[in-house]
C-alpha cells in the first residue's frame, strides 16, 4: 500500500523538491537580465550587470577577496588536514577517538556559535580584524572536513606499505609524502572541494570574524540589501557561478560515464556526501 | 607508525585554543558584566540570568525551535521519500539528479534568501503572471526560506545510508515471508535511523540558529534566537547577554547530542 | 617537500597580503553615505587606496571602534556617539590647523550651532546634517501632512490596510514615538517611555527595516514609513536616474530629531595625517558638492548651498531649500540626542524587542 502510494507521489514529490530548490535560482538568472536595479518589476532584457561583474569596484573586491580567502583557505587546510589525519590514524584508539570528538565540534556547532567563538579568541588576542583572521576562521572551519575526509582513507590503507618505505630507507616523512598521500589522494580532493565550498560561500563565521573593510562576497551583499549601492551584478556573478559548477559537475560525470568508471565516481560522490553528514 | 603522532599534537592545541577557550571566556563573560572582552573592569553578576527570564528572550528561544522544527519536520517528509525514490532508481541517470540535487547548494545562501524575500511582497516581478504574495513577515515565509535552504542536507545523509544498504538484507527479508510493507518498516526504516537522525541534526541546528534568514523574510519582525545573540554582539554592545545566550545554544546542542549518542551508539 | 613548498609559498602571500597596509585609509561609514567618485578622485591625487565598512546603525559603528581589533582612520558617527567615543577617549582631537578648507564662513551657521550644542567640536567636522521624518507614497500625502508622527503610531487616522514600515532601531523607534506624544526624545522617564512602548506594541507594522526602508516605499511594498531625511533623495536621485515617476515624498514634522554626522578620527588610526587629508578633501566645495549631489542630504558647507540655490536643476520645492527652510523655520524645534548611559540605551533596545512581540 504505502508502496504504492510512494510510487504515485514519485514525480509530484521531485517536482516539489525540485521547484522549491531550484524557483531562488530562477528568480536570480531573472533578476540578473533586468533592465531596472530595482527587483519588485522586469523592465526588460539587459546583459549589462554581466560586464559591471567586472566594472562596479567594491563587487570586484569582494570577489576576488572570496577567491582568495577560498583558494588560500583550501590550499592550508588540505595540506595541514591531511598531516593531522595521518597523525590522527597513529595515535591510540582512546586518544584517536576523543580527539576525533574536538575535531567534531566545529561540524556540530552552528556557525553562529563557530563565528562568534573565533570573534572572542581573536578580540582577546587583540588581533587586528582582516583577511588575517577570516583566513584563520576558514582554515579553522575546513580542517575538520578535511580529516574527516582523508580518515576513512587511511583506514583502509595497508599500513604494511609504510613500513615497507622505511625499511627501503625512507625517512618517516618521505614515507608519508611518498606512500600515505598518493595512496589517498582521493579522500584529499574530496576534503579540497568540500573545503573549497564551505569557504567560497560562507557568509556568518566571516560576518564575525573580519573588519577593516575586508568583505567576501556574502558580506558584500549583507552590507548592500535594500540601497542604492547594491548592484543587480551580483545576481550575474551568482548566475555565472551556479552555470558555471553545474557544468563542471555534468562534465566530470559524463566523462566518467564514458569511461565507464560510473560506478567508483558514485561512490566519491556518495563519501563526499556522507563525510559532510558527521556519521563517519 | 608512532612517529606520526606528533603530526597529530599540535592541532589538539589548536582546537583547544580555539573551541575550549572562547567557551570558557564566554563562561566568564555570562556571570559578570563587562565592556566587550575588555577584564579590567570586570563585576562578577547575576544580572545576566535574571535578564534572560523575561519573555522576549524566552520567545526567541521558543520561535527557533518551532519554527525550525516545523522546517525540518517538512524536510523529513518530503527528503525521506526523496532520498528513497533516488537511491532505489534503477536508471544510470541517477548521477544526474543528484548533481541536480548538488548544484543549487553553490548558490550563495545569502542571495537565495534574497530572491524568496522578493517574492514574497505584494509588488513583485511574480505580478507580470498574475501572482501577488504578501509573505514577508509570516512564519510560513520564514519556513519555506528553511525548508529551500536546508533541503539538501535532509535528503543526502538519507540517501547515503539507503544507498549504501546491503541489499541481500532486503532480499533475505522477503524470502522469509515478509511483504513489502514489512520490508520497509522492519527493515529499511530502522536501518536508514543513523541516517535520520544526521539529516534532523543538519537541517534543524543551522535552521535554528540562523540570523539573516529569519531577518530576511521575516520582515524583522519574528526573532530567532540568532538574532537575538547577533544584536547583543554587534548593536547593544552587551558581550555578557550575548555570551549567555550563546553558552545556553552549545548547552541545548550538546545535551540533545548527549541524549542521541546515549540512544544511537556513537554518533559523532 | 612540495606540500612543504606551497605551504610556505601560501604563507608569503598571506604575509605580503597584510603587509602593504602602508597607504591605506580606513573608512567607517554609513550605507550609501559617500561618493565613490569623489573616494576615487582622493585615491588618484594622494595614491593611497580607501577601503570601507558599511554600517547600519550608531551603535554598530561604536562596536567596531570599541572592540579594538580595527584600524579605522575616519568614521562617521552622530551627534551623540562622537560625545560617547569622546568621553571614553576613543578619539582624537582633530587639528583644525591642518584643514584649510575650514574657515570661519565655511559651515553652515545652523550646524556650527548643533556642534556646539553637542559639545562635539573639538573632535569632529561636520559632514551632513539632516532630521528624521515620514516618506509616503503620494496618495498619502493628506494624511500624513495632517498628522505627522501620529500616523507612525495610530492605525486609525489611516485608511484601512495601509503599510507601515519602521525603523528597527531603538533609539530611532522610541523617539519617533516620544515626539508623537510630546516628550523630550532622551527622557529616561519610564511611564513616558512605557506610552512610547505601548504605541509601538500597538501598531502592527509591515517592516522593522533601515535602509530597505525606503526601497520598499518606491517599490509600493510600504505605504510610509520613518526614515532619515537623506533616505528620500537618496531615493530620488535614483529614481530620476531610472527614469521613472515620482510616486513618494518626504514629510518632516516641525517637532523632531534633528542630527548632525562628523568626521571624527578614532584613536586606533595609524595614519592621522591622511586622515586630517580626508576631511580636508571632502570640505573642499567642488568635492562637498559632487558628494551632495550623491548622497542627498543638505550640505554642511555654505557655499555649496549657494551654488545649489543659483542652479536652476536644484532649486525646486522638493529640494534642499525646502529643508533648510524647515530648519530656519521659527515653529521648528529640533531636538538632539544625547549620550545615553549603556543601561538606559540597552532599555531602548529592549523596548524595540518587546514591541515585535
Amino acid at each position: 500500500m504505502i508502496v504504492k502510494i510512494l510510487k504515485a507521489c514519485r514525480l509530484p514529490l521531485l517536482v516539489i523538491t525540485f521547484l522549491i530548490m531550484y524557483f531562488p535560482l530562477i528568480i536570480i538568472g531573472i533578476l540578473s537580465v533586468n533592465k531596472s536595479s530595482y527587483a519588485h518589476a522586469f523592465k526588460g532584457f539587459t546583459w549589462q550587470w554581466y560586464t559591471e561583474i567586472f566594472s562596479e569596484a567594491t563587487l570586484r573586491t569582494a570577489i576576488i577577496n572570496t577567491l582568495t580567502v577560498a583558494i588560500l583557505a583550501t590550499i592550508i587546510s588540505t595540506a595541514l588536514g591531511t598531516l593531522i589525519a595521518i597523525g590522527i590514524q597513529a595515535l591510540r584508539p582512546k586518544e584517536k577517538k576523543r580527539l576525533l570528538m574536538l575535531n567534531n565540534i566545529p561540524l556540530i556547532n552552528p556557525d553562529i556559535v563557530t563565528g562568534l567563538s573565533l570573534m572572542i579568541v581573536f578580540s582577546f588576542l587583540h588581533l587586528r580584524f582582516g583577511i588575517t583572521t577570516m583566513l584563520a576562521a576558514h582554515i579553522f572551519f575546513s580542517i575538520p572536513f578535511v580529516v574527516l575526509s582523508v580518515l576513512p582513507k587511511l583506514q583502509s590503507l595497508d599500513k604494511d606499505l609504510y613500513y615497507a618505505a622505511l625499511d627501503l630507507g625512507c625517512t618517516p616523512m618521505s614515507a608519508v609524502l611518498k606512500v600515505i598521500i598518493p595512496a589517498i589522494k582521493s579522500g584529499i580532493i574530496t576534503g579540497a572541494l568540500i573545503a573549497f565550498t564551505m569557504s567560497i560561500d560562507d557568509f556568518v563565521i566571516s560576518y564575525f570574524t573580519t573588519g577593516n573593510g575586508f568583505s567576501n562576497f556574502s558580506i558584500w551583499l549583507y552590507a548592500r540589501l535594500g540601497r542604492k549601492s547594491f548592484s543587480p551584478a551580483a545576481y550575474a556573478y551568482n548566475t555565472c557561478i551556479t552555470m558555471v559548477t553545474f557544468v563542471i559537475l555534468m562534465a566530470i560525470n559524463i566523462k566518467s560515464i564514458k569511461s565507464k568508471k560510473g560506478r567508483i565516481l558514485n561512490e566519491k560522490n556518495s563519501s563526499c556526501i556522507d563525510n559532510t553528514t558527521y556519521s563517519s | 607508525m608512532k612517529e606520526l603522532r606528533k603530526l597529530a599534537t599540535p592541532y589538539k592545541w589548536f582546537m583547544i585554543l580555539l573551541v575550549a577557550i572562547p567557551v570558557l571566556i564566554m563562561t566568564v563573560l555570562s556571570f559578570s558584566k563587562t565592556s566587550g572582552v575588555d577584564f579590567t573592569n570586570i563585576r562578577f553578576t547575576l544580572e545576566n540570568f535574571s535578564k534572560l527570564g523575561q519573555s522576549v528572550y524566552l520567545e526567541a528561544i521558543v520561535n527557533s525551535l518551532t519554527l525550525a522544527g516545523v522546517a525540518t519536520l517538512i524536510c523529513l517528509v518530503i527528503g525521506y521519500p526523496i532520498a528513497y525514490i533516488i537511491a532505489n532508481l534503477q536508471t544510470d541517470k541517477k548521477w544526474l539528479i543528484l548533481v541536480l540535487l548538488i548544484s543549487p547548494m553553490w548558490s550563495n545562501m545569502l542571495l537565495r534568501i534574497i530572491a524568496w524575500e522578493q517574492l514574497f511582497k505584494p509588488n513583485s516581478i511574480l505580478n507580470s503572471l498574475g501572482i501577488s504574495l504578501d509573505l514577508i513577515g509570516t512564519r510560513l515565509a520564514v519556513v519555506i526560506g528553511m525548508v529551500s535552504i536546508y533541503l539538501p542536507f535532509m535528503i543526502f545523509p538519507i540517501y547515503t545510508v539507503l544507498d549504501k544498504m546491503d541489499k541481500s538484507l532486503l532480499e533475505a527479508s522477503r524470502d522469509l515471508g515478509a511483504n513489502k510493507l514489512q520490508v520497509f518498516t522492519k527493515v529499511v526504516f530502522p536501518l536508514s535511523l543513523s541516517g535520520i537522525i544526521s539529516g534532523i541534526i543538519m537541517t534543524l541546528l543551522p535552521s535554528a540558529t540562523a540570523f539573516a534568514l529569519p531577518l530576511r523574510l521575516g520582515g524583522g519582525k519574528i526573532l530567532l534566537i540568532g538574532n537575538v545573540i547577533e544584536n547583543m554582539f554587534k548593536k547593544v554592545y552587551n558581550y555578557n547577554l550575548g555570551s549567555l545566550l550563546s553558552i545556553m545554544v552549545i548547552v541545548l546542542i550538546f545535551a540533545s547530542m548527549g541524549i542521541v549518542n546515549r540512544d544511537k551508539g556513537s554518533l559523532i | 617537500m612540495k606540500r612543504i613548498a606551497v605551504v610556505l609559498i601560501t604563507l608569503l602571500i598571506v604575509a605580503s597580503f597584510t603587509g602593504c597596509t602602508g597607504t591605506t585609509l580606513y573608512l567607517l561609514n554609513w550605507g550609501d553615505y559617500i561618493s565613490e567618485e569623489v573616494v576615487q578622485a582622493f585615491e588618484e591625487e594622494y595614491n593611497v587606496k580607501v577601503v570601507m565598512d558599511e554600517v547600519d546603525s550608531n551603535e554598530a559603528m561604536y562596536e567596531k571602534v570599541k572592540s579594538g581589533n580595527t584600524a579605522y582612520d575616519v568614521a562617521v558617527p552622530s551627534d551623540y556617539m562622537i560625545q560617547k567615543l569622546a568621553v571614553e577617549n576613543l578619539l582624537n582631537k582633530v587639528d583644525k590647523s591642518k584643514i584649510d578648507n575650514l574657515q570661519d564662513d565655511t559651515i553652515e551657521p545652523i550646524v556650527k550651532q548643533l556642534m556646539q550644542q553637542s559639545d562635539i567640536n573639538e573632535y569632529a567636522v561636520p559632514y551632513f546634517y539632516g532630521c528624521i521624518g515620514i516618506m509616503y507614497r503620494n496618495q498619502f500625502a493628506d494624511v500624513v501632512n495632517q498628522y505627522g508622527f501620529r500616523v507612525l503610531f495610530d492605525p486609525s487616522v489611516l485608511p484601512e490596510g495601509t503599510k507601515v514600515g519602521m525603523y528597527n532601531s531603538g533609539r530611532d523607534a522610541v523617539s519617533a514615538a516620544l515626539l508623537y506624544l510630546g516628550y523630550d526624545v532622551n527622557t529616561n522617564d519610564d511611564q513616558q517611555l512605557q506610552q512610547a512602548e505601548d504605541l509601538l506594541k500597538n501598531m502592527d507594522y509591515s517592516i522593522w527595516g533601515d535602509d530597505n526602508l525606503k526601497t520598499e516605499i518606491i517599490a509600493g511594498n510600504l505605504d510610509l514609513a520613518l526614515v532619515y531625511s537623506g533616505d528620500f533623495f537618496d531615493s530620488y536621485y535614483a529614481v530620476l536616474e531610472e527614469g521613472t515617476e515620482l510616486e513618494f515624498n518626504f514629510m518632516t514634522p516641525l517637532s523632531t530629531n534633528i542630527w548632525v554626522d562628523g568626521m571624527v578620527i578614532p584613536t586606533t588610526s595609524e595614519n592621522q595625517d591622511l586622515a586630517h587629508k580626508f576631511i580636508n578633501y571632502f570640505l573642499a566645495t567642488d568635492n562637498a558638492l559632487t558628494n551632495v549631489a550623491h548622497v542627498g542630504y543638505t550640505p554642511v558647507v555654505s557655499k555649496v548651498y549657494d551654488i545649489m540655490l543659483e542652479d536652476e536643476s536644484w532649486n525646486d520645492i522638493t529640494g534642499h531649500r525646502y529643508f533648510r527652510d524647515i530648519y530656519f523655520d521659527e515653529n521648528f524645534k529640533g531636538q538632539m540626542y544625547r549620550n545615553l548611559t549603556p543601561e538606559h540605551y540597552e532599555k531602548l533596545e529592549e523596548i524595540l524587542l518587546r514591541a515585535k512581540q
